[in-house]
């Protein structure tokens, strides 16, 4: 059932400035609600329904409109993940240039399956949908960057240059 | 990505050298002339006029004619006038926008100012996805690099306009993609598309008239306004004036960026510059506009141009430009499932049709691919696609049943073998392929 | 204001105001256009389809709901096309809601149940059979709230709920999260939806997703007996359905008044059975004797009261209304002390509870339902029994016949003193107040659920409500009953019949109510002027 909330999420200093000078921005307070839960993600690693509840007080909405913000986008996330986010692209253009083998190695590589996290810490597995890199598929996003036109050695490299 | 961009003209000129993405190299070019000449020696009503007469029609899917776009704001309203720049790129098989933010930004910050001068928007914002996060910063730098020369903010280059671009960034939904889904996440909220009317043009962002323009669209402008619209409709076809931007991906030996004139026959693309299918396998159809659009199968290419009109009349679309190039180790019922797997997961859920519609079609390709498949289920999906078809708030549920609407139609009896030999009868390769490339 | 426009519907032309929809115009005239999504009280959302019609001149089929009238436009509603579009749009909504009509509360008043029988089968085709046979998805059951169930593999997403709690009550509690078909309703944990029209979406919801906890498998609707009445417990006058089974009031629901409450109720009035089903009702007539009550028969009853009435009439005699009561009881009272030569009335101060303004509904600090009717009826120009008490106290007033009905009003001290000072206090009542335990005469009154009459509400309304219950194991009857039987036995001639002569009589009469006639008040009620 709904519980009381016992933790308040506060932003830090630099993080509530930030967001005040985003909504500076727009003509309403409300349009800055995807930038300020970038700004909270950044800091606290996931999205969780405090954070909802603290950008909903910054931008004078309530906290189930963000909950529904945060719960639309697929790249908000709702639990935290590995320090290395791996988003492996599975849609056609990938798919056709060998995606799902590119898995199986991570899964292989890593001893998980996709969805999970290793149990350092280090990497999470995921699949994602389309990442507007068809021309250099198969691929992959870690974290910010883009990884294009894998091959199982490139893979290796990749994965051996994270921390 | 710089590496796969293989053919340029005038939008991408340059993209292939390291460091084309500076704002000096551009200016070395030429860049931001068209805008001194915008603002210094025409107004706002002839930018248009000439943008009008270019023929330049949206270059993100739905080709609706630009000029005519910008005719239908709202005027007199009061409110202020916005222009959101597209660059949410998210239908598979597109990667065009990209290679303009990545390498050739100022042309879609300049297209933008003019754009922004001819509608009067004081005001834009660049909505890009979130998972852009690299290319967003490289805008950013772009942006502020602009500001310092003059070409954007406050009493721009001494005329008196003044313009604010800010990015805004997505955060993973394709649907956002749409323009009133764009315009509904920009204001802070879950990407829905809205019913229209009223259009974005008399009711967009804010409650105010917003014009939503493709990044490749607007990088067209400065040179329109440059060397003029004839020159424009000197390139391409009659109808479907100036260059395209194609991405090409797939079973090609070298899928990449190819800007050619628009009309340029498909086989040509598809054999001379991508270099044909790959070794060892024969063609077995070809997507040529983002994954939304009808197959068509390797019988049916010759004759077809990739301009507006032969792909309509080819039964497909032109849509985004990007081509996608399916070959014989392919499985239609898989290519199904795979597509309609991407639009369950994207749709927003609004309306019904779309949101069990698209669900249900996953289900029952996956049924057929495991060789689970019944024979009703071939009549079914057809029968789904059309209670999907035009009965929605906006077109994720066209794009989701029109493909696989084209592949049952086409591709009927790989569908029914299926069913009658329990499993897919392609012999699937799902090995991890490098390109033979370049 | 626009002139209007003429709109062809399946042949047939109709009249239509500009800036109306083509459903609104439909629906104006008859023509039942199905519809979940849409509700004449909240924003369109258009997203449930289903509302499709045929638009001549259009590529595809518009969502009527959304689709503006103009002059010229020619409209099908029941083409092979609109008919296949529709009874597609049940199949999809059908696919991932689960075949709980057996177990499910909204059975019998179900739109998607009476859609689907009407309109659900596809043109020329006689199989019921469902043509989807993967699992379902089965997103949660859970309590939304301390009042509402959401059983969220019932919901079809219309968003009503969401729009409700954004539009009418300015709380927005309530969200879609996530995204396509595993979307579901649900709150922010910290925030549930506790405000206090919060049941209003369950009424709205079309289907059984969203439940009152109170009301949860209390009942088959098709069972519940449904009458018209008014909620009393505010000033407001929401109108409401009293539904029971079996003398049994088993729910609340709001009867739609554009006047007054629009389509909604407060979930005080909802969930407020502290009227029926009480330990301390009165049962039968009750006289004083040493040391407590004794029983009597309604004939010695009302002989002993007239004896005592004889005692204490003239202008000795005083009336208390009660802001509880109907207009009838009220205008009862007044014409049997007026019988007897009193002149003197109060009504009772009301209950004064906490005022709640949303932006769809206000709901009146005054914890009663009637108390203008009362005023007006006895020609009182305020509430209060302190001038009264100062007259008894004066030794001026000697008896006294009071209604009472209510709750949460115990006497003053000043009250307390006054009327144990009288001669004969005559007291009708339902439950042992203070007042009643005052009486030396008691007579077992009927509550709002048990009789038929009128209440006038803060606005002025006077609306009707109307007999749901039969008083239990009692003799119990209206005030005005227990009055008249009083008054022929002191031979008065005022020959009134039943409320509607009550009321007509005292329409003739008092200024405020003039023009009005009781058979006129109808569904909706009609102001006082």
């Amino acid at each position: 059932m709904a519980t009381e909330q016992t933790r308040k999420f506060e932003f830090s200093p630099k993080s509530a400035k930030k967001i005040k000078e985003i909504v500076k921005r727009y003509p309403d307070p409300k349009a800055a609600a995807l930038p300020a839960l970038w700004v909270a993600q950044d800091e606290a690693g996931w999205v969780s329904p405090e954070i909802c509840t603290a950008v909903a007080e910054l931008l004078g909405v309530t906290p189930a409109h963000v909950l529904g913000v945060a719960t639309f986008y697929t790249m908000f996330k709702k639990e935290p993940t590995g320090r290395q986010l791996i988003q492996v692209c599975s849609t056609l253009s990938c798919s056709l240039m060998g995606a799902e083998s590119v898995v199986d190695y991570l899964e292989r590589k890593l001893g998980i399956k996709c969805g999970e996290t290793t149990p350092d810490g280090k990497f999470t597995l995921m699949k994602v949908e389309c990442l507007a890199s068809c021309g250099t598929a198969p691929m992959m996003q870690i974290n910010d960057d883009y990884y294009e036109s894998l091959t199982e050695a490139r893979i290796d490299e990749i994965l051996a240059s994270l921390e | 990505m710089r590496h796969t961009i293989y053919k340029t003209d005038f939008l991408l000129e340059g993209a292939t050298e390291e460091g084309s993405e500076a704002i000096d190299f551009y200016e070395k070019q030429g860049g931001y002339s068209a805008l001194k000449k915008a603002l210094t020696k025409m107004s706002p009503e002839e930018v248009t006029a000439e943008v009008k007469e270019s023929g330049l029609r949206g270059r993100g899917g739905a080709g609706f004619p630009t000029g005519m776009k910008w005719g239908f704001l709202a005027k007199g309203t009061g409110k202020p006038v916005y222009l959101l720049v597209n660059a949410d790129e998210s239908e598979p098989g597109t990667f065009k926008d990209r290679s303009i933010i990545e390498f050739r930004p100022h042309t879609l910050i300049e297209g933008s100012v003019i754009s922004s001068y001819a509608i009067g928007a004081h005001t834009a914002y660049i909505y890009i996805r979130g998972e852009f996060v690299r290319q967003a910063e490289m805008l950013e730098k772009a942006l502020a690099d602009a500001r310092k020369k003059g070409y954007l903010g406050k009493n721009v280059l001494g005329s008196g306009f003044d313009v604010e671009i800010h990015v805004h960034r997505g955060a993973g939904a394709y649907i956002c993609g749409e323009e009133t889904g764009l315009i509904e996440s920009l204001e802070g909220n879950r990407g829905y598309p809205r019913l229209k009317p009223p259009y974005p043009a008399a009711i967009g962002v804010f409650g105010s008239p917003t014009i939503v323009n493709n990044v490749e669209t607007l990088a067209n402008v400065p040179f329109i306004i440059d060397k003029g619209a004839s020159w424009f409709k000197g390139i391409g076809t009659e109808k479907s004036t100036g260059t395209r931007i194609f991405g090409v991906s797939g079973h090609v030996k070298r899928p990449g960026i190819y800007e050619l004139p628009m009309g340029v026959p498909l086989r040509e693309l598809l054999e001379e510059h991508c270099g044909g299918v790959r070794s060892g396998h024969r063609l077995k159809g070809v997507i040529p506009g983002g994954s939304s659009v009808p197959v068509l199968r390797a019988d049916e290419i010759d004759g077809v141009n990739l301009d507006f009109e032969s792909c309509a009349q080819a039964g497909t679309m032109l849509g985004s430009g990007a081509m996608i190039v399916l070959d014989d180790s392919v499985c239609m019922v898989d290519t199904g499932l795979n597509l309609a797997r991407f639009y369950a997961h994207e749709s927003c859920g609004q309306c019904t049709p779309c949101r069990e519609g698209c669900w249900w079609m996953v289900g029952i390709l996956n049924r057929l691919e495991k060789g689970e498949g019944r024979t009703e289920d071939i009549d079914l999906l057809a029968d789904i696609t059309d209670n999907m078809m035009f009965k929605t708030i906006c077109p994720l549920g066209d794009a989701a049943a029109m493909p696989v609407e084209s592949y049952v139609k086409k591709f009927r009896d790989e569908f029914e073998k299926h069913v009658t030999e329990g499993g897919c009868p392609i012999k699937k390769d799902k090995s991890i392929k490098v390109p033979e490339n370049a | 204001m626009p002139d209007k426009v003429t709109i062809t519907i399946n042949g047939n032309e109709y009249k239509a105001t500009p800036g109306r929809t083509v459903l609104q115009t439909a629906l104006d005239n008859g023509i039942n256009i199905p519809h979940f999504c849409w509700h004449p009280a909240l924003s369109i959302a258009g997203n449930c389809r289903i509302c499709a019609v045929e638009i001549e001149g259009a590529p595809k089929l518009g969502i009527s709901c959304n689709e503006q009238v103009r002059d010229g436009m020619v409209v099908h509603t029941e083409s092979e096309k609109v008919l296949r579009a529709r009874a597609s749009v049940l199949e999809f909504l059908l696919i991932n809601h689960p075949l709980d009509c057996s177990v499910c509360d909204k059975a019998g008043e179900c739109t998607l149940q009476n859609y689907t029988y009407e309109h659900g089968r596809y043109p020329g085709c006689a199989s019921t059979d469902s043509r989807m046979t993967l699992p379902k998805i089965v997103p949660t059951t859970k309590e939304l709230s301390s009042k509402i169930w959401i059983w969220a593999n019932r919901c079809i997403h219309c968003s009503r709920c969401i729009r409700f709690c954004n539009e009418i009550t300015g709380t927005g509690e309530l969200t879609f999260t996530k995204r396509g078909v595993r979307s579901e309703i649900d709150c922010h944990p910290g925030r549930p939806i506790d405000n206090n029209l919060a049941l209003n979406v369950v009424d709205i919801c079309p289907v059984g997703a969203l439940l009152d906890k109170e009301f949860l498998y209390a009942s088959r609707v098709w069972f519940l007996d449904r009458r018209d009445s008014v909620c009393p417990h505010c000033s407001k006058g929401c109108n409401i359905h009293i539904e029971s089974f079996r003398n049994e009031v088993k729910r609340h629901v709001p009867r739609p008044n554009s006047e007054v409450n629009s389509f909604w109720i407060c979930d005080v009035g909802r969930h407020n059975f502290s009227y029926y089903g009480r330990d301390d009702r009165i049962r039968r007539p009750e006289m004083r004797v040493d040391g407590g009550f004794e029983e009597r028969s309604r004939g010695d009853a009302i002989k002993m009261i007239a004896e005592r009435l004889r005692e204490v009439s003239g202008d000795k005699l005083a009336g208390i209304g009660s802001a509880q009561c109907t207009c009838e009881d009220n205008y009862a009272l007044r014409q049997l002390v007026e019988q007897l030569g009193g002149k003197a009335f109060a009504v009772r101060k009301t209950h004064a509870g906490d005022a709640e303004k949303f932006p769809g509904l206000e709901i009146e600090a005054e914890k009663a339902p009637n108390s203008r009717g009362a005023l007006a009826t006895l020609e009182l120009g305020r509430l209060g029994t302190d001038s009264l008490c100062k007259q008894i106290e004066a030794g001026k007033i000697e008896g006294v016949i009071a209604l009472g009905n209510e709750l949460d009003v115990p006497l003053g001290e000043q009250e307390k003193r006054a009327l144990g000072k009288l001669k004969f206090l005559l007291v009708l009542d339902s439950w042992r107040s203070d007042l009643a335990e005052m009486a030396h005469a008691l007579l077992p009154a009927a509550n709002y659920s048990e009789k038929d009459g009128s209440f006038v509400n803060s606005a002025g309304r006077v609306q009707r409500i109307h007999q749901c219950l039969i008083p239990e194991a009692s003799e119990a009857m209206s005030e005005w009953i227990w009055i008249k039987r009083i008054s022929d036995e002191l031979e008065g001639d005022w020959d009134f019949n039943g409320p509607a002569g009550l009321f007509d009589a005292m329409a003739k009469r008092i200024g405020p109510f003039s023009g009005l006639y009781y058979q006129a008040l109808g569904e909706t009620g009609l102001p006082m002027k």
